[in-house]
């Protein structure tokens, strides 16, 4: 295929085009956002089809080829072949021989003398000409048939996406190796018995041979008298007998040479369990029905791709029957007594037997290594953009007991990434590493805060400090990861928040700095603990990071810059601070002032400095939502595309900007000016906004305070950054992706910007899978969530066997939009939005946790159906442990239904009136949508948030780009419920009785939330809905502890009930 | 005649209704803003009737009904901390046993069933420790005796025991009688019971036995004027005085020293017999202060000052519910009055909530149960006459129960238990107060443990 094609290759515009990459460049977005230039820009840029030759055609072809796995082989007879592929049919538009023979053409075997165990290896090719790629895995399969014991083969991963193989190399890599260990040691083991069997036939033979040498000897001496010819022959005979012992003895030394260094190979209990169980499995079923056992085979088709969708009953019987002959192989089971053949010693190798495939080499390592595959192919074909997402938003499973959920739907996780030990905070090992690896970190311009002013009374001290970087008394602590991402410090200063734990990026102001911060020295001490914000607007560190034409730090430079910085950082939002691995004295003190401060601004009681500092924090927050630019928002990577989503409607700002990084950052800086509506000279608005990005973490930063003008903030790349340019450039060599440093800089890994992509509407792949394929994939989720029912579960995947496969029945958002479908949450819910009015008190009950009840009568079943699915999006929930979706019930309801049942349709009864099946204690507590009567009688909803994204029915057309809105709306608000999380709930505020009358204790605390609420923007109704979140995951926190030893179905959950007025809509 | 007739006097009652009708609807807002119970816990472990309910301690309550078991929850989250099996019939009657003074035990809880058996259980495990069979009757109710040294079981006997179960003495009433439904102690190791529309005192004595051990024996003192119909409720006002309300509508007030009647509360001046149903029966009664008796009255309450010679009127709510009021009582330590009903609601009522501003100053530990509750001083409570009676307002009315709500505890700030025919246990709580308390458990969890879980 690659050569083939060459012609239309040259007939082909360069797939390096700057110009036709510049139509995405525009948009600013990270590569892995792009749709695949080469290919696409061809289809797009080409006139009708008329027009196209069959390069085109070709191209076409290519492009729309579905990711596939291939297994190809050198055999010795034939060379390189394919073996399978994954799917069965998958590849047939590209030359699989031709593909082979490019995948094979290496030779990574060693070379060394005797025996010995190869290495396996990986490489990633590419065709430009093709635009095809294949992540390739090459290793060795011993066979005691075959040339030198060796079967080369290789698995291979191939994409039409180069993209998608180089983010996901590592991933990949992974998986590939763990298909290849179950092949490698299945095939082992059964090498190890061949040999063994060998072994005893080789002594039989040379007990036959000796046998037949001392006949012949007896036959000598008993002869009547030496014949020349018949000595001769005899002579030759003998000779050859001896040469036959003298190969049997070769063979044999050479053979227990194998064993000595195959056998202590063989070690893996584990794996060996596993083969064992299926063996075990298999065989069993043999026995109860023993007509099929005799079917019972290990052929290919046992292994066919489509009994992934059919049922289990046709996976058994899709056995093949073609080669009864072919028995199962069995490892373990004890074989009746072998009994060994003779060898033939003449001849050393016959090339005329055919070679033994794939499932008899390995036996039961085939079928598991394939299954591995199987799961990879059904990982890794969905877009990279998908992937990319549920990558990213894989590490908010994490821990699982603070995840909130929207319809089955991460969306939030309050403790992801944080670690509380004891009272001091920090990043696990496991986040850190998460996060780093993600190359999210970013360094800001450190900004000025009063504090450190304070602390850097003149240029002086500043330098004195800088120098006396390791003086004990600025005690800190850098987790250096590998990617050299230095994080925070802490110092006198600094006061730890026990209670917020957050990772933030802090900003360290170089109050003095001189002006001429060219050089990394210089700049340095703005240098920055480079933690992805939690708090911090993200957005704004984006420009701050794009501000900076010039220069990056180098890694240990910016350490000490950190190190040095950090003793003026000071921390007293009631949100504040994390310190990674830190050396400081845990601040309890620091704690309580932090909180109580939180308190008195709570309570409006006397403005000390931290309260004017969270007041100026407020200030900030509501700025920053009263434009929707500069919202603020948790930890996500994502924040920036969620305010771009918001963008997106109300002022396309990127559309324009321009390709050249140069011209965007300016672009971007003058946006930020606009947008901070500070106005005034450069640098100080910039530091305006620098402040408020510390304030995010920090509290810091009265903006009265008097800094210097000529400050300007500096963006530096960080490490991670660097390297990652660094290494995305080697990595994408030789393929057609073209990106300049600054571009995968700019653009690193932020997922939901392609969300944003999708819901302008620019970029339609999303919904291009296949409604089918997604039930497939549905079913077999739900196939191993419920794996007891299910008759013969090595056909399903084992949860272990994908890489980020839904736990607990969770999902990201990659995989929901990826997958959207009937049944799916959120399937229809542009049909809903778009059919029904007034949706506000629906949505705003669901997210409050006010059971939603949708009324029809029988017939309409399907409406309600699809109401109750396509409203599942908005239902938060935590870990998913029960149903708390019905779709449609015909039982009367009753109160206790209500602490399970969320959403539900309900049946109305022709004999029954609706009051026999809903009882008026459960009316009062739930929200009704009658279909029929189109009528909705629920809580009017004040608020603002729900207005966002309901307005937006008309914007959209498809589910998939309204479950993307949605999605990145909802995680706002788990941003917001993530600050309230831990700065109210965690905080000292949250844990006080305000006192002792209930009634006032209500007031009080109710007004301490509503202050909080506001200053993250929050108002009305819309703080329920935060709140809630805040309540839901506490709850779930609680349960373990609470109920530690009581049967899950008797825990008891708390059911609020907000018995606002009920008003009656129509919808 | 009473002085109270007049105010019950029929005659204007079908106006007040659709009068009282229309002033829930006001007064009751959509949103309850003053209902202190927002957040709702449902125990459903009961599969019949729940009756009972008993206070163990601050954290632990047990719960018993028709279903022959006895549940003993945690108050916090609602956690089944036991299941007390083995009657074989309704649980009829709850007693808590404190422990000997000398003993590390937890409390006894003694159940009392109509399979005529009692059984003594230990709470913290939830143990049966013994079956006392000798009451040989149905058992009805269970009093405690002597700071809890012996106890007294009524049915169609009674019998007295001791701590340790065994049984000292028995009455054997007369089998005509109607069994013995209600059993207050009063002073002098007296028992007053009602049975049907009697009341018969009884005493329970020590004899000195021929072997010179101490013995119990009880004797009937005095059987009391009669109640036109049956008796409801019997509630101890003081040592002085303990009263009867009866489903006709009477309250009477009895001395406990010569066991007289001293005054009648009378609501009805025509009787109302079975034929229709009793509307103003006095369903439950409790008392504060030694003065103050609230009664459910029919679908209404009254409270009366009952202090001697100066007996007055002091709150009438008529149309309190839609149907009879089965319990009454104060919760939140006197801020609320609490009236469950058969209609399955649990309202609230209390001062007008503007009236909270006044009594910001005064520290509300220091005032008293009706001084909470009304917002008033006793100078102004001794004020209020009949004609200008003190009305409180509606503040919320929980919904949650299926069918009648039989009873509810007060847990004060935890919040409120009730139970009800439709085997539901429900806590009601304050969410405020609930996430305040949920912060402090996961600032717990996440500060001071290693890690997450």
């Amino acid at each position: 295929m690659f050569g083939e094609y060459a012609q239309i290759a040259t007939y082909l515009p360069s797939t390096r085009d700057p110009s036709g990459a510049g139509d995405y460049s525009v948009s600013g977005l990270p590569p892995h956002l792009l749709p695949p230039p080469p290919i696409a820009q061809t289809q797009w840029a080409g006139g009708g089809p008329g027009r196209r030759g069959r390069g085109h055609e070709f191209l076409d072809s290519i492009n729309s080829m579905d990711d596939f796995v291939m297994v190809a082989e050198f055999s010795e007879i034939e060379g390189p072949k394919p073996v399978l592929t994954i799917p069965k049919d998958a590849g047939s538009n590209i030359d699989q021989n031709a593909l082979s023979v490019k995948l094979m053409a290496v030779d990574h075997q060693t070379s060394s003398e005797g025996f010995s165990i190869s290495e396996d290896t990986q490489v990633v090719l590419s065709d430009d000409e093709s635009g095809v790629s294949a992540f390739v895995h090459h290793f060795v399969l011993y066979d005691n048939q075959a040339r030198g014991f060796v079967r080369p083969y290789c698995m291979v991963f191939i994409s039409s996406d180069i993209r998608k193989i180089i983010m996901f190399y590592e991933e990949l890599s992974s998986q590939f190796k763990r298909a290849a260990r179950f092949l490698k040691y299945g095939n082992r083991l059964l090498f190890v018995k061949d040999l063994e069997r060998h072994l005893q036939d080789l002594e039989h033979t040379k007990g036959y041979l000796l046998n037949q040498v001392s006949r012949m000897r007896l036959r000598d001496t008993d002869g009547d008298g030496p014949e020349s010819d018949q000595s001769k022959s005899r002579n030759s005979a003998e000779n050859e007998l001896y040469k036959g012992l003298q190969n049997i003895r070769q063979s044999t030394t050479e053979i227990r040479d194998i064993l000595s260094i195959l056998k202590p190979l063989l070690h893996d209990q584990r794996l060996e369990s596993r083969f064992r169980a299926l063996e075990e499995r298999a065989f069993h079923r043999g026995n109860e029905d023993a007509a099929r056992a005799e079917k019972l085979s290990l052929q290919e088709d046992w292994f066919a791709d489509n009994v992934y969708s059919e049922s289990t009953t046709n996976v058994a019987l899709s056995g093949s029957l073609k080669e009864s002959s072919i028995s199962p192989v069995s490892l373990f089971k004890k074989a009746p007594s072998h009994t060994p053949l003779l060898v033939e010693t003449k001849k050393a190798k016959r090339f005329n037997s055919p070679l033994r495939g794939l499932h008899e080499l390995c036996s039961w390592g085939a079928k598991e290594g394939l299954r591995k595959l199987r799961c990879i192919h059904e990982y890794f074909k969905k877009d990279a953009m998908v992937l990319e997402i549920e990558k990213n938003e894989s590490r908010l499973m994490d821990p699982a007991s603070s995840m909130i959920l929207h319809g089955q739907c991460v969306t939030s996780n309050v403790l992801a990434g944080v670690s509380m030990r004891g009272s001091s905070l920090c990043l696990s090992e496991d986040s850190t590493s998460i996060l780093l690896s993600a190359d999210r970190l970013r360094r800001w311009p450190s900004i000025a805060s009063d504090d450190t002013l304070e602390s850097f009374k003149s240029v002086d001290s500043y330098l004195s400090i800088q120098d006396d970087e390791n003086a004990s008394l600025y005690s800190f602590a850098s987790n250096n990861s590998s990617q050299g991402v230095t994080t925070s410090a802490s110092g006198q200063d600094f006061m730890s928040a026990p209670t917020s734990p957050m990772t933030e990026e802090v900003a360290f102001p170089p109050q003095t700095k001189p002006p001429s911060n060219a050089t990394p020295v210089v700049s340095s001490p703005s240098a920055p603990v480079a933690m992805p914000g939690h708090i911090t607007n993200q957005d704004l560190q984006n420009q701050n990071a794009e501000f900076s034409p010039s220069s990056s730090v180098d890694p240990p430079k910016a350490l000490n810059c950190s190190a040095s910085a950090s003793q003026s950082y000071s921390s007293s939002s009631p949100h504040v601070v994390k310190v990674t691995h830190s050396t400081s004295k845990p601040n309890n003190g620091g704690m309580t002032e932090t909180a109580s401060h939180n308190t008195n601004t709570s309570f409006g009681s006397a403005e000390t400095s931290t309260t004017q500092k969270l007041s100026s924090l407020s200030e900030r927050l509501q700025d920053q939502n009263s434009d929707s630019r500069l919202q603020i928002c948790g930890d996500k990577e994502d924040q920036k595309v969620l305010q771009e989503a918001s963008d997106a409607e109300t002022k396309d700002n990127s559309a324009g900007s321009p390709d050249s990084g140069a011209s965007k950052i300016a672009e971007i800086f003058h946006q930020a000016v606009l947008d901070d509506r500070q106005g005034g000279e450069l640098s100080r608005s910039n530091s305006e906004t620098c402040s408020n990005v510390s304030n995010g973490g920090a509290g810091v930063a009265d903006k009265s305070g008097g800094r210097a003008p000529s400050f300007v903030p500096l963006a530096v790349m960080t490490p991670a950054q660097q390297i990652r340019a660094a290494q995305a450039k080697k990595r994408s060599g030789s393929n057609s992706l073209s990106s300049s440093p600054e571009k995968m800089v700019d653009s690193s890994p932020r997922s939901l910007d392609r969300l944003r992509l999708e819901l302008t509407g620019s970029f339609k792949s999303i919904a291009s899978s296949s409604p089918a394929q997604t039930d497939d994939s549905w079913c077999d989720i739900e196939a191993f969530t419920d794996s007891t029912c299910n008759p013969f579960p090595a056909y399903t995947p084992s949860p272990d066997s994908c890489t980020w496969k839904p736990r607990h029945g969770v999902y990201t958002a990659g995989d929901v939009i990826n997958s959207i479908g009937p049944g799916r949450p959120g399937y229809g819910i542009h049909e809903v939005l778009t059919t029904y009015t007034n949706l506000h008190s629906v949505v705003f009950s669901l997210m409050t946790g006010r059971t939603v009840l949708v009324v029809g009568s029988a017939k309409m079943e399907l409406e309600v159906t699809k109401i109750v699915t396509a409203l599942t999006i908005f239902l938060p929930d935590t870990k998913r442990k029960q149903h708390s979706v019905v779709e449609w019930m015909n039982r009367p309801l009753k109160v206790t239904d209500l602490t399970r049942i969320r959403l539900a349709g309900i049946c109305r009864s022709e004999k029954r009136s609706l009051d026999a099946t809903i009882p008026t204690a459960v009316k009062q507590y739930s929200t009704l949508m009658d279909v029929e009567r189109r009528m909705i009688l629920g809580p009017q909803y004040q608020g603002t948030m729900l207005n966002s994204v309901l307005q937006q029915k008309k914007s959209f057309r498809t589910d998939a780009q309204h479950v993307a809105l949605i999605h990145s709306w909802l995680m706002e608000i788990g941003n917001k419920a993530f600050i309230f999380y831990h700065s109210f709930c965690l905080g000292e505020a949250g844990g006080l009785t305000q006192s002792h009358s209930i009634e006032k204790h209500r007031e009080q605390y109710n007004t301490t939330i509503c202050s909080l609420m506001n200053r993250l923007g929050v108002r009305d109704h819309d703080i329920t809905i935060v709140e809630y979140l805040a309540e839901k995951v506490k709850q779930s926190q609680l349960e373990p502890h609470v109920w530690t030893g009581v049967d899950k179905g008797s825990i008891v959950h708390p059911l609020t009930v907000s018995s606002r007025g009920s008003h009656t809509f129509r919808c | 005649m009473s002085m109270l007739q007049r105010i019950f006097g029929s005659s204007p009652k079908e106006k007040e209704k659709s009068a009282e009708t229309q002033v829930w609807a006001n007064t009751l807002e959509a949103e309850q803003p003053h209902n202190p119970y927002n957040e709702l816990l449902l125990l459903h472990h009961h599969s019949d009737i729940v009756r009972l309910l008993l206070k163990i301690d601050d954290r632990r309550f047990v719960s018993a009904g028709d279903d022959n078991k006895a549940v003993i929850w945690e108050v916090q989250y609602g956690r089944k901390l036991a299941t007390l099996i083995g009657h074989s019939h309704p649980i009829t009657s709850l007693l808590l046993l404190e422990p000997r003074k000398d003993s590390v035990d937890d409390y006894f809880l003694l159940t009392g069933s109509s399979d005529k058996q009692i059984k003594v259980w230990d709470v913290e495990s939830g143990q049966c420790k013994l079956t006392l069979t000798q009451h040989a009757s149905s058992v009805r109710c269970l009093v405690s005796l002597m700071d809890g040294e012996l106890f007294c079981s009524g049915g169609e006997h009674i019998s007295v025991w001791n701590q340790s179960g065994a049984l000292l003495s028995s009455y054997h009433r007369k089998p005509e009688e109607e069994d013995i439904c209600l059993m207050i102690a009063i002073t002098n190791y007296r028992l007053v019971t009602a049975a049907d529309k009697d009341l018969v005192v009884y005493s329970v004595i020590s004899v000195v036995t021929k072997d010179g051990s101490d013995a119990k024996e009880i004797i009937k003192v005095r059987r009391l004027p009669s109640h036109r119909e049956a008796i409801h409720s019997v509630v101890v006002i003081s040592d002085s005085c303990f009263g009867s309300g009866s489903i006709d509508g009477t309250i009477i007030l009895w001395t406990a020293h010569n066991l007289l009647p001293a005054k009648q509360f009378n609501t009805v001046s025509e009787y109302q017999g079975v034929t229709k149903g009793f509307p103003y029966s006095v369903q439950s009664l409790f008392c504060v202060q030694e003065r103050y008796l609230f009664a459910a009255i029919g679908t209404g309450f009254c409270v009366f000052d009952v202090a001697p010679g100066k007996e007055r009127l002091l709150v009438r709510k008529l149309e309190a519910h839609y149907s009879k009021i089965s319990h009454l009582g104060f919760a939140c330590e006197g801020v609320y009055l609490v009236t469950c009903s058969e209609d399955g609601s649990i309202r609230i009522w209390g001062r007008p909530p503007a009236d909270g501003a006044d009594a910001e100053g005064k520290e509300l530990l220091t005032m008293s149960p009706m001084e909470r509750f009304t917002g008033m001083s006793d100078i102004e409570l001794l004020q209020i006459n009949e004609d200008k009676v003190w009305s409180p307002q509606l503040l919320g009315e929980c919904l949650g129960h299926a069918g009648t709500v039989q009873s509810f505890l007060d847990y004060d700030h935890e919040g409120l238990v009730s139970c009800g025919a439709d085997g539901l246990v429900i806590i009601w709580k304050n969410a405020e107060m609930q996430k305040v308390r949920r912060n402090q458990t996961v600032q717990e969890i996440l500060l001071n443990c290693d890690g997450i879980v």
